[in-house]
């Protein structure tokens, strides 16, 4: 399914693509969002340090030659921290939204192009997710399961959920109504069929905006849980703990929290631009404007 | 004053000279209306013909001054009652708009603010005369609105836009149109929305219109048929281009120019009783990029020679009040 | 080939709970209202009548794409639509719908060829012969075989036109449904399309319902002509009949509502004043009489049927002009 996707997108993208790179900040947002995945990916390999030694000799070390970002409480190294953190950051990203992108398709689809019944009856249920605060649901499944990062990844995919669900669910009741799928009707063509070929690829688009544009408040949740004891459980180094465990000695060794600060900021931005890039290239209403 | 009000009686209301309008795009430029001059007299109506990419409502937007400057290239001279439309600033270009020129469009839903009552509508439009109490300009709604066949105007000056049919909105339209008394009305396709019994009885209420107030109209459309009901004169738009103009009984029954004798032809209005063949033009309307020189018409001529695909016709007299731009069309 | 009898549809204006509140009796519209007519195979009917006359929606309620509240559709001899039947599957098996929209009636994700090769699979077409087989029908439809890989908004309004009809032969069809098909279309290139319409039912014998709003197409394409009017056929019969000696007021006062192009021919009167009544505010007795020149007394009491209002006239007019 995800290649008939990206195959069905691609000819206007190509089209687009050489304006798409001739952008400065597209190019600064693409780096960035490179950086973090390749970090995500192999950060834990170049990290100077092993991001669990400790050195209890060197506590709250200032930053120097051989810690390049300081060290903690613990006497681990910041840096070392810091790339290992990416890691974290990306697979509580990735998976949370990968679950909460796919569960959302499929009942935006289910509640745009199915019966009025059910429409009515999904819409409710996401409702009541959309309008519990995500905070007191991490509270509940914590307090229920006890913090992991799997725990973090279903609370983040359930409340980000509804927001695709709606998207998908609004696109499709307005293609529904088109002539084509009236038209693939009257070649008794299947209705999985219909939703798959014809209405799919035509409300997919915007998914994937909201996409980039989701991953940093993703980011960012989970660097809040995190921050709030809620989230992933030490030892693992995620940038919220890192500005937890920075933020009450302050005065006395900034860099911690500037070390978990920056990479938060820079992933947050390179999306966030990234995303309305593609907003700019994909929206159909700029492209008419453009021409 | 009187003098001067009975030179003004013949002069042409509204003037085209030598009209050509591109948009600068990242092709290279397209060009939409290319070299048009017509002539609006007072209290005549002139038809603008056109198929679809003929360039009608570009030609019009332009004249009105409704182009800006920074997105297309547009060269010639447009004169309202001897004044220079082009060069007139934004503020001078209002202060024409609504009064001395009106415009009616094609669709009459999207051309009527949706949160406004008609009356609110009416009476807003009136705004220029500032010492008339509210209570006047009402009357003068009203009055309108029973002129433009509005059934119980009173009581309808407090419903909104949606609670209309499509013929009673254009109607409304029309009345907004005509209540600044303008010298000059646009109409854009006024009855293209519309099914073919209301589009009579529009037509009809235009016609009406033109002779009591004697205002003069510029009609847009790409119907035959309504352009022989309600003009008095006919310019026929082809890719950009003026290729044929005239008085009405000429372009009907005395066509010079191949594509208006084609585009005749094709009405389906006009077939004898038995046809097993449609007419057709075999072809396409040559794109706003790739024009070719010569006659913009010689792909789809069946007349076209050498010099078409050389030397671009001029508009030429072919007889009194009625010039084609052909070759091969006869001059005198 | 098809036959309606008495169809009906009707569509709900409002909930129950909300009709209650208003004090409603009546929440429906009749969108279509018994509407009888049969198509020969190879013939043409012309179903012609202004916006909300309900002639997109009787082509839709034949294909089993809008339900029906009562009357039955019969096809290639068997009824397939009827009160508690429906075996409208079996309609569009065989049959293909046209619709006005040429672009939008292309899924816009799809290429040329996709396009086709999908009404192609879904009859069943060997997979092996699927592009030999889309090349021989934009041939036919007189397009060049490289337009396959080009998408629907590539494609200029006449071009999307042809792929329509390329894509409604690779179905096969018995019937063909023309949902408007020239509406939109500049008067110089409807003709081919036209042409292009009379040649496919030549050489495949299809029946043909073309439903339009164009008076003077329908009168020259079509073999037969129905006029409807507030979902109901107020006139049908041969299209030369209909055209020329309309005996229906409205059937009269639509045909000389035309334009006509010739600046010596102007109308100097208009026949039909008023406009077209809401379908939820249907006139007692004829539905045309609130609007009619001729009406007299009975007409806002009774109902004039098709050919009962005046004994063997396919005519719904109690006082009809009389055929010259």
């Amino acid at each position: 399914m995800a290649v008939e996707q990206s195959q069905s997108t691609r000819p206007q993208l190509t089209a687009r693509i050489p304006e798409f790179f001739k952008d400065p900040v597209t190019i600064f947002a693409c780096c960035i969002v490179f950086a973090f995945f390749f970090l995500g990916f192999f950060g834990e390999y170049l990290a100077p340090y092993k991001i669990t030694a400790l050195d209890m000799t060197h506590r709250f070390g200032a930053p120097s030659l051989a810690h390049w970002l300081g060290t903690d409480n613990l006497g681990r190294d910041t840096f070392s921290r810091v790339l290992a953190g990416t890691r974290v950051a990306l697979t509580v990203s990735i998976l949370a939204i990968g679950a909460s992108v796919s569960c959302g398709i499929v009942l935006g689809l289910l509640a745009g192009y199915g019966p009025r019944w059910l429409d009515n009856l999904l819409m409710l249920l996401l409702d009541s997710i959309y309008s519990f605060p995500y905070i007191m649901l991490a509270l509940a499944a914590i307090t229920l399961f006890g913090s992991s990062q799997f725990i973090v990844v279903l609370v983040v995919a359930i409340t980000t959920m509804p927001t695709y669900a709606r998207l998908i669910r609004t696109s499709t009741l307005s293609v529904r109504n088109h002539e084509y799928i009236l038209a693939a009707r009257s070649m008794n063509i299947g209705h999985l069929q219909i939703v798959l070929r014809h209405i799919l690829p035509n409300v997919i688009g915007p998914v994937f905006i909201l996409v980039s544009m989701d991953i940093p408040v993703v980011i960012t949740v989970e660097a809040a849980l995190s921050f709030l004891g809620l989230g992933v459980p030490p030892p693992a180094p995620s940038w919220g703990r890192m500005l937890n465990d920075g933020y009450t000695l302050i005065r006395q060794t900034p860099w911690l929290v500037i070390a978990g600060g920056i990479p938060l900021m820079l992933t947050t931005l390179g999306f966030t631009l990234l995303g309305e890039k593609l907003r700019d290239v994909l929206d159909p209403k700029l492209q008419v404007r453009r021409a | 004053m009187s003098s001067k009000m009975e030179m003004e009686k013949n002069a042409p209301v509204l003037e085209i000279n030598n009209l050509s309008v591109g948009f600068n795009g990242a092709r290279g430029q397209a060009i939409a209306v290319k070299d048009v001059s017509l002539t609006v007299p007072p209290g005549k109506v002139v038809g603008i013909v056109g198929e679809s990419g003929s360039g009608k409502t570009t030609l019009i937007s332009a004249a009105l001054g409704l182009i800006s400057r920074q997105t297309a290239e547009i060269t010639g001279k447009v004169k309202f009652e001897g004044r220079d439309i082009l060069n007139m600033s934004e503020r001078e270009l209002r202060a024409i708009r609504g009064t001395d020129i009106a415009m009616i469009f094609q669709d009459p839903m999207t051309a009527l603010n949706p949160s406004m009552s008609i009356g609110t509508l009416m009476t807003d439009i009136q705004y220029r005369d500032r010492g008339v109490s509210m209570t006047e300009k009402r009357r003068k709604a009203v009055e309108m609105l029973r002129h433009v066949g509005i059934p119980d105007p009173e009581s309808r000056l407090t419903q909104y836009p949606h609670e209309f049919s499509g013929g009673m909105r254009q109607r409304i339209c029309i009345a907004m149109a005509l209540l600044g008394q303008p010298r000059l009305l646009i109409a854009d396709e006024p009855t293209t929305a519309l099914d073919v019994t209301m589009e009579a009885q529009i037509i009809h209420l235009l016609r009406k219109l033109q002779r009591d107030f004697h205002t003069s109209i510029v009609f847009v459309s790409h119907n035959l048929g309504i352009i022989a009901e309600i003009c008095d004169y006919v310019a026929v738009l082809y890719a950009g281009c003026l290729v044929e103009q005239g008085e009405v009984d000429h372009i009907f029954h005395n066509p010079q120019h191949p594509y208006t004798k084609a585009l005749l032809a094709c009405d389906p209005a006009l077939l004898p009783e038995q046809v097993t063949d449609f007419p057709a033009i075999p072809g396409e309307v040559p794109g706003p990029f790739d024009r070719p020189t010569g006659c913009i018409f010689q792909a789809r001529c069946n007349l076209a020679a050498d010099i078409c695909r050389q030397v671009s016709p001029p508009l030429r007299p072919v007889e009194a009040n009625h010039a084609a731009a052909c070759h091969m069309a006869k001059g005198i | 080939m098809l036959q309606v009898k008495d169809l009906r549809v009707r569509f709900r204006t409002m909930g129950g709970l909300k009709a209650l509140v208003k004090g409603k009796s009546d929440p429906f519209i009749d969108a279509v209202l018994n509407v009888s007519l049969s198509i020969a195979p190879g013939t043409t009917l012309g179903l012609v009548g202004e916006s909300g006359s309900g002639k997109s929606t009787l082509g839709r309620a034949i294909m089993g794409l809008t339900k029906t509240t009562a009357g039955t559709v019969t096809f290639d001899g068997q009824t397939l639509i009827a009160p508690g039947l429906d075996r409208s599957q079996e309609i569009r098996a065989h049959s293909a719908m046209m619709f006005q929209d040429p672009i939008s009636s292309l899924s816009p994700r799809l290429r040329v060829r996709s396009l086709i090769a999908e009404a192609l699979k879904i009859r069943n077409w060997p997979a092996s012969k699927i592009d030999a087989e889309i090349d021989r029908l934009l041939s036919t439809v007189g397009l060049p075989a490289s337009l396959r890989s080009r998408y629907p908004h590539q494609l200029s309004g006449g071009q999307a036109r042809r792929v329509g009809v390329a894509r409604a032969l690779a179905l096969q069809p018995k019937l063909i449904i023309a949902d408007e098909p020239t509406a939109g279309l500049d008067v110089s290139v409807q003709g081919e399309l036209l042409n292009l319409l009379h040649r496919v039912q030549k050489d495949t014998g299809c029946a043909l319902l073309f439903i339009t709003h164009n008076l003077s197409v329908a009168q020259h394409f079509c073999d037969e002509l129905a006029i409807m009017y507030l979902g109901r056929i107020v006139e049908i019969g041969s299209a030369d009949d209909v055209a020329r000696h309309a005996q229906h007021p409205y059937a009269h006062g639509l045909f000389s509502a035309q334009p006509y192009p010739d600046p010596r021919r102007r109308r100097t009167d208009i026949q039909l004043t008023g406009e077209v009544p809401s379908l939820a505010q249907r006139p007692e007795g004829c539905d045309f009489h609130t609007r009619c020149p001729k009406a007299q007394p009975r007409c806002s009491r009774e109902v004039p049927l098709l050919g009962q209002a005046v004994p063997g006239a396919d005519v719904a007019c109690f006082y009809p002009e009389t055929a010259a």
